[in-house]
């Protein structure tokens, strides 16, 4: 082997290969001290948001239920009786618009909130505002009555999607454990 | 040491990145809605851009040139992947504000153009200084562009309300304001620079003037065949 061959087509081929063993170690070190971090934060922003959308509750249980049969992500039911959130994500248009639901007993909502992070700044993110969410406050059974946005067309339609599948999983949510 | 001066103030006034160079426009626009946003990028902007320079500095006679630019985006995407990590694990509301724009630094034209047309040519320490003033550049303009968008086009700075509700002028925090307002800036800076009597001379890169330059092409003698 020649050396020529060897600067042009060894050697280019062994740096890379360095360089990008290197860097995967680094992001693998990085990776394992920030993930339990971020899971962490994931979690107590979760339970904030379900504690916001049931007024007055404390801690959930989370609820065994068949969640894709229902088209619904995850149900809980609050530790002291005062209702059920559930969640749902359905997809706008840049991604999933999640939306959390909390629910009294009798299935009537009492609080609702939107992650449209995902969607369009200033125009799909209209689907996540309180005037608009208001909209579906106290609805029991169907969210179909609720208007879309004009031009936010696709977020608010998962959202009311989310809503929807929300209402109609309620009775399976309750008889469950 | 002086040399060393005029290296940073380069990248601050002569060849800003974004104003001069018109590189990383995208987002300039984008992100400076909120002059924490144009913070927190710049800030994310001038950490990848300096440790990027570094390290490409540091590696510049051990890459082979025919697989320079696969290397540069390893590394400019190693940095701006541990900014990802770090800033999503403890500065979370930021990192939900910069959103997809953080990502993106990958792909931002400055590192790499800084990489290509400085790093890989000079020392470490000047290539610190060479990243850390157009950091520093691309930082003021950011921050100074969404401090005008935030006030007068949401009425807050830094999130406190400052102008009521009712006198806001609300293209400004949409897309022709961000326009609008960059081209503003580009005159002003222009502007300033002729009253100082230099003369304006926007240059892509080396123009290909290979008579103006002595070491560009030193090291890509291969390329050449």
């Amino acid at each position: 082997m020649t050396k020529e061959v060897f600067n042009d087509y060894i050697k280019p081929f062994v740096v890379l290969v360095v360089i990008c063993l290197v860097v995967s170690l680094l992001l693998a070190v990085t990776n394992s001290m920030t993930s339990p971090v971020i899971e962490e934060n994931a979690r107590l922003e979760a339970e904030r948001t379900r504690q916001e959308v049931l007024p007055g509750s404390t801690t959930f249980t989370k609820l065994d239920v068949d969640a894709a049969a229902l088209g619904i992500e995850e149900a809980y039911r609050e530790d002291g009786g005062l209702g059920y959130v559930m969640t749902a994500g359905y997809k706008g248009y840049g991604g999933n618009v999640v939306v959390t639901v909390g629910l009294d007993n009798d299935g009537k909502v009492v609080g609702i909130s939107a992650n449209v992070s995902s969607e369009t700044p200033n125009v799909g993110t209209k689907a996540g505002q309180r005037s608009y969410l208001d909209n579906y406050m106290g609805l029991t059974g169907s969210a179909d009555g609720v208007d879309t946005i004009t031009n936010a067309t696709y977020s608010s339609t998962a959202l009311r999607t989310g809503v929807s599948a929300v209402l109609r999983a309620f009775d399976t949510v309750k008889g469950a454990n | 040491m002086k040399k060393r001066m005029k290296i940073l103030l380069n990248g601050i006034f002569k060849e800003n990145p974004v104003l001069i160079l018109a590189l990383g426009c995208c987002s300039v626009l984008a992100v400076s809605v909120s002059v924490t946003g144009g913070l927190g990028m710049g800030a994310a902007l001038t950490f990848v851009l300096v440790c990027s320079n570094v390290v490409i500095s540091l590696l510049r006679n051990v890459i082979p040139s025919k697989v320079r630019i696969p290397c540069y985006i390893v590394v400019i995407a190693t940095f701006v992947t541990l900014v990802e990590m770090l800033m999503e694990a403890y500065l979370k509301s930021l990192y939900d504000s910069l959103g997809v724009f953080l990502s993106l630094i990958v792909v931002n034209c400055i590192v790499l153009g800084r990489a290509e047309m400085f790093a890989s040519k000079n020392g470490v320490v000047d290539s610190f200084f060479d990243g850390l003033g157009m950091g520093i550049g691309y930082t003021m303009v950011i921050v100074g562009m969404s401090v005008v968008r935030e006030l007068f086009g949401a009425g807050t700075l830094l999130g406190v309300r400052i102008i009521p509700e009712g006198y806001q002028l609300g293209i400004l925090t949409q897309a022709p304001g961000g326009f609008f307002l960059f081209g503003c800036a580009i005159a002003i800076l222009v502007a300033a620079m002729a009253k100082k009597g230099k003369k304006f001379e926007p240059k892509m890169g080396c123009d290909g003037n290979c008579a103006a330059c002595g070491t560009a092409c030193g090291g890509r003698k291969e390329e050449a065949k």
